[in-house]
């Protein structure tokens, strides 16, 4: 059963469609890869999901419900969790005062939302030893997660990740990995994870989805969608006439 | 643990003696003190008030209130036309003007909370502006003319109490706004406000209700100075330099901390006070360059000097502690 749907959802930034009837569901307990070159639309994407902007024109349903164009604070209280591209910690708090914001105000409207406990939390993002010291004296890798560990805090059923593992090294990208199989076994997360790290995403997901130019090319398995000729030409180019 | 180390710090006597005995000469003055310096003390609370309620929105959320006065101007009038027209006991008209201010605030803080940083800053200072046009020019308010307080109503010792009772309410409120969960909420926003909204955070509430409690405090101190003083009319209810005094005082002091206003008033008001009887203005140029030292050299404010101090010397004996356990 999907969780969310997004339903021909079309934005239009003063005559550029940043997306052009975007359509497509995310499943419970599922893992969905969301991908495309720079400027395909994604952040927009996660933006409208969120609350942050108003599609011109289509629908975003959670459980059945519309949320289009609510609050994004008030989205967030009902289930749906995202982290910035850019990590926007609350410098002067220490990480664990970080995650208290969090975990304070997004309670309200759910009864009975099972909480991951702090400690958890900690465990899984890496910031045990860390929890004490200032977000702004954090390296970059621990901003980002960060931005996990805040958004987990909110109890979500659905975690929207935006480039969690970009500008980190190979083995700091595993823990991108290894948290995908734990959000949906574990807590019963789903994701819609954007992410430029292939070799990393791949492994992370289901199913991926392809956006280029704010149009949905593809949508299939990982193994899919890397063989898929539409993908190819988006991220390369077009091959040149004639050639085999 | 969670907060700001803040409540910790104040349960220890060094730091509940002063206030105490701060307090006890506040209470004491009216009865041993010269009617002027009983005058000053009265202003001084009157600053004292107004910076600490500025400090209540502005140092808490960010966001700078450049139309403030407008709050003390409503609150004065609020007062003057409940105890004029509608014949309330003097200390329900100051509360009247108080909330009208408040329910003022509100209302405007929604559309105007729309807008954020210079926007917002000079949103509020047209709002401020165009009252003092809509008042200037109201019959209902007496135009330009404004009101007198009756001779009866004057009574500077319970004048300088109901301020310094106004100075400690807002002072106390800032202290339990700073501890509660609002304080959470605006320390987030002041941070970042996207990511407190995409945690959760209800900003407009947070920001509104913020605006209205300090509009509230702004308020009974307008209301109160304006019984002290005895006269009102737009030019001075509305008048910027209130704005502008208010923002020096509470930027010396340090914008967030709960005694950088006190200290920032404490400071420039005596400056002003003693050089206005001899050398009228020129406290202003004083002001102007106590504010671009303040920005250049110690932005944070005294408090946030003192505040790294603190921290300073903690390391140091943190290192010296150590060094002696080897």
């Amino acid at each position: 059963m999907n969780i969310i749907d997004v339903v021909s959802v079309r934005k239009v930034f003063s005559g550029l469609v940043a997306l052009d009837g975007v359509s497509f569901q995310l499943n419970r307990n599922e893992v969905l890869g969301l991908i495309g070159p720079n400027g395909a639309g994604k952040t927009t994407l996660f933006n409208i999901i969120a609350g942050f902007m108003k599609p011109t024109s289509g629908k975003v349903i959670f459980e059945g419900k519309e949320i289009t164009g609510k609050p994004s604070n008030r989205i967030c209280r009902m289930g749906i969790a995202r982290t910035f591209q850019i990590p926007r910690p609350f410098g002067d708090m220490t990480v664990l005062e970080n995650i208290r914001v969090a975990r304070e105000f997004s309670h309200h409207d759910r009864s009975g939302a099972s909480s991951i406990d702090t400690q958890t939390i900690l465990g899984m993002t890496g910031l045990a030893d860390r929890m004490n010291v200032e977000a702004k004296k954090l390296t970059v890798s621990e901003k980002k997660r960060l931005e996990v560990a805040r958004a987990l805090a909110t109890s979500p059923k659905v975690l929207l990740l935006d480039e969690i593992a970009a500008g980190l090294t190979p083995k700091e990208g595993e823990w991108a990995v290894n948290l995908m199989k734990k959000l949906p076994e574990m807590f019963g997360i789903s994701v819609i994870w954007v992410e430029h790290v292939m070799r990393l995403l791949m492994r992370g997901v289901q199913r991926v989805i392809v956006l280029d130019h704010g149009v949905k090319i593809a949508e299939g398995k990982p193994e899919e969608i890397v063989n898929d000729e539409r993908v190819q030409q988006a991220y390369l180019g077009k091959k040149a006439e004639g050639q085999v | 643990m969670f907060n700001g180390g803040m409540k910790k710090s104040m349960m220890k006597p060094s730091f509940i003696i002063p206030w105490i005995i701060t307090a006890l000469l506040l209470i004491l003055a009216p009865g041993f003190v010269s009617p002027a310096l009983r005058s000053f003390l009265f202003f001084l609370l009157m600053w004292i008030s107004l910076s600490q309620s500025f400090n209540l929105f502005t140092g808490l959320t960010g966001y700078v209130n450049f139309g403030f006065v407008v709050f003390y101007g409503i609150g004065g009038y609020g007062m003057t036309l409940s105890l004029l027209r509608l014949n309330l006991p003097i200390y329900l008209a100051l509360i009247v003007g108080g909330l009208i201010s408040a329910v003022f605030a509100i209302a405007v803080s929604l559309p105007a909370l729309r807008l954020r940083g210079a926007y917002f800053a000079i949103a509020m200072l047209s709002l401020a502006q165009a009252v003092f046009v809509i008042f200037d020019n109201w019959n209902f308010v007496n135009s330009a003319t404004g009101y007198t307080i009756p001779v009866q109503y004057y009574d500077p010792v319970q004048q300088y109490y109901a301020m310094l009772v106004i100075a400690a309410a807002t002072t106390l409120s800032v202290f339990l706004v700073l501890n509660s969960k609002i304080g959470l909420a605006l320390r987030a926003i002041k941070q970042n406000e996207e990511a407190a909204v995409s945690l959760g955070v209800n900003s407009t509430l947070y920001k509104s209700l913020t605006l209205g409690i300090s509009a509230f405090f702004a308020g009974l101190a307008g209301g109160a100075a304006i019984w002290g003083i005895t006269i009102i009319d737009p030019p001075s209810a509305f008048d910027t330099t209130v704005t502008l005094t208010v923002i020096s005082m509470t930027m010396l002091g340090g914008f967030g901390t709960l005694l950088g206003p006190v200290i920032g008033a404490g400071i420039l008001y005596s400056v002003e006070y003693y050089l206005g009887l001899t050398y009228p203005y020129l406290h202003l140029i004083i002001f102007g360059a106590i504010i671009i030292a303040t920005v250049l050299a110690m932005p944070q404010g005294i408090m946030g000097v003192s505040r790294n101090l603190m921290k300073r010397e903690a390391k140091r004996s943190e290192k010296i502690e150590l060094k002696v356990k080897e």
